[in-house]
């Protein structure tokens, strides 16, 4: 590492010698003595100190895994509760007609409107106070949806199993009676 | 005797305080780790002193580099099986270490003025005349003042090159240059201060 040039130029020898101290002399630092001992003491302390901070991180982490379970506990329990229930709420037009409590002759004089119209309005207004009931309710295949008998079909049905010809004879009766009344008012009408 | 006493506290030092709770293969690779870093603090402790001191040219800055250089060892002390030469490995760290340090001083605005520990010019008993010593100190001050103004490039391998225990190659694997890089750059050192020393010789 240390050139000389003593046979080139005798000048330049000397340079090189008094070079050659001055960087010995600029590399040779002795430390104070001890320094190993400082060393290890020092890293000793360090070792403490990452004990410490390792346990202050591991308590610190533990805590926020508790406070992070408890939130999603509390979450749990009480989330449920939180949320209003929403019923499947039918509109009261569709809901009207579909599920009209009005016997079949009445759905049959369709033309009468003012009394179809009442009808609907009353339905309306009944179907709409327990709305919940009616959204849980499954969903049918037919439309209209058929509506179970009132009494007086129920006893009229009875009749007829019971009495076949008797009521078949008051219906032909009956509908005698009506195309006579037809062709009374008809008449009239056009007198 | 006394080195003796020495590695017992050290030892005594390093064992009693690592008191985290280990068992078995973990608590043999902790005491052979240990051992290893004990034994590098040791060996090579005197190079790293004076790695940091021939960049930061101050006592008191070595030893804190020294001491922060064995810190990153032990926080890195699970690669030290893998090391194959740890005193090149180390003298690498010490380097960066203290360029780091350096930068950082110079960052804060301090000038390093005079160092209190620095030995003085001994004069008697020193074996040679006065004159001599006197002259001596007046030129290893006016070389240090010419090596701190010669380029990085050419200033690192010359540092490194003056320290006894680092052979060329090892400064060329702490500079992550090759060796013949570091041969040459120290020999255009050495001619730039030559040239310097000559002229400030001559005006005298």
């Amino acid at each position: 590492m240390r050139e000389t040039n003593h046979r080139e130029d005798p000048r330049g020898g000397d340079l090189d010698r008094l070079l050659d101290a001055a960087l010995a002399k600029y590399a040779d630092a002795t430390p104070r003595e001890g320094l190993e001992e400082r060393i290890l003491a020092n890293l000793g302390t360090e070792h403490v100190r990452e004990a410490a901070n390792s346990w202050w991180k591991l308590s610190l982490v533990a805590a926020v895994a508790a406070v992070a379970v408890l939130a999603i506990v509390v979450s749990l329990r009480f989330g449920k509760t939180a949320h209003p229930v929403i019923a499947n709420h039918v509109p009261v037009s569709m809901s009207a007609s579909s599920h009209s409590p009005l016997p079949a002759e009445t759905q049959a004089a369709s033309h009468e409107t003012t009394v179809h119209l009442g009808a609907v309005r009353r339905a309306a207004r009944h179907l709409a106070q327990p709305a919940a009931v009616v959204a849980d309710g499954p969903k049918l295949d037919q439309f209209p949806s058929p509506q179970p008998l009132s009494e007086e079909e129920k006893a009229a049905l009875e009749y007829v199993e019971r009495y076949p010809e008797q009521a078949s004879l008051m219906a032909q009766a009956q509908t005698a009676f009506a195309k006579q009344e037809e062709l009374e008012k008809n008449s009239a009408e056009h007198e | 005797m006394f080195e003796g006493k020495r590695v017992v506290a050290g030892e005594a030092i390093l064992s009693g305080v690592t008191t985290i709770n280990r068992s078995g293969a973990e608590t043999k690779d902790a005491d052979q780790t240990e051992a290893t870093l004990e034994s590098l603090i040791r060996q090579h402790s005197r190079l790293v002193y004076r790695i940091a001191y021939a960049v930061l040219r101050r006592h008191h800055d070595a030893e804190d580099a020294t001491q922060e250089t064995f810190l990153r060892v032990l926080r890195y002390s699970s690669k030290l099986a893998a090391v194959d030469d740890p005193k090149t490995w180390l003298a690498r760290i010490a380097w960066r270490v203290a360029v780091d340090r350096s930068r950082h001083l110079k960052s804060k605005g301090e000038i390093p003025l005079e160092d209190p520990e620095q030995p003085q010019v001994e004069i008697a008993d020193s074996g040679v005349p006065a004159d001599d010593s006197v002259h001596g100190a007046q030129i290893a001050r006016t070389v240090e003042k010419m090596i701190a103004a010669l380029p990085a490039k050419l200033r690192e391998p010359l540092i490194l090159s003056t320290i006894e225990e680092m052979s060329p190659k090892e400064v060329a694997v702490t500079l992550r240059i090759n060796e013949a890089a570091v041969r040459s750059r120290v020999f255009r050192a050495r001619q730039i201060l030559k040239e310097k020393l000559c002229q400030t010789l001559n005006r005298k």
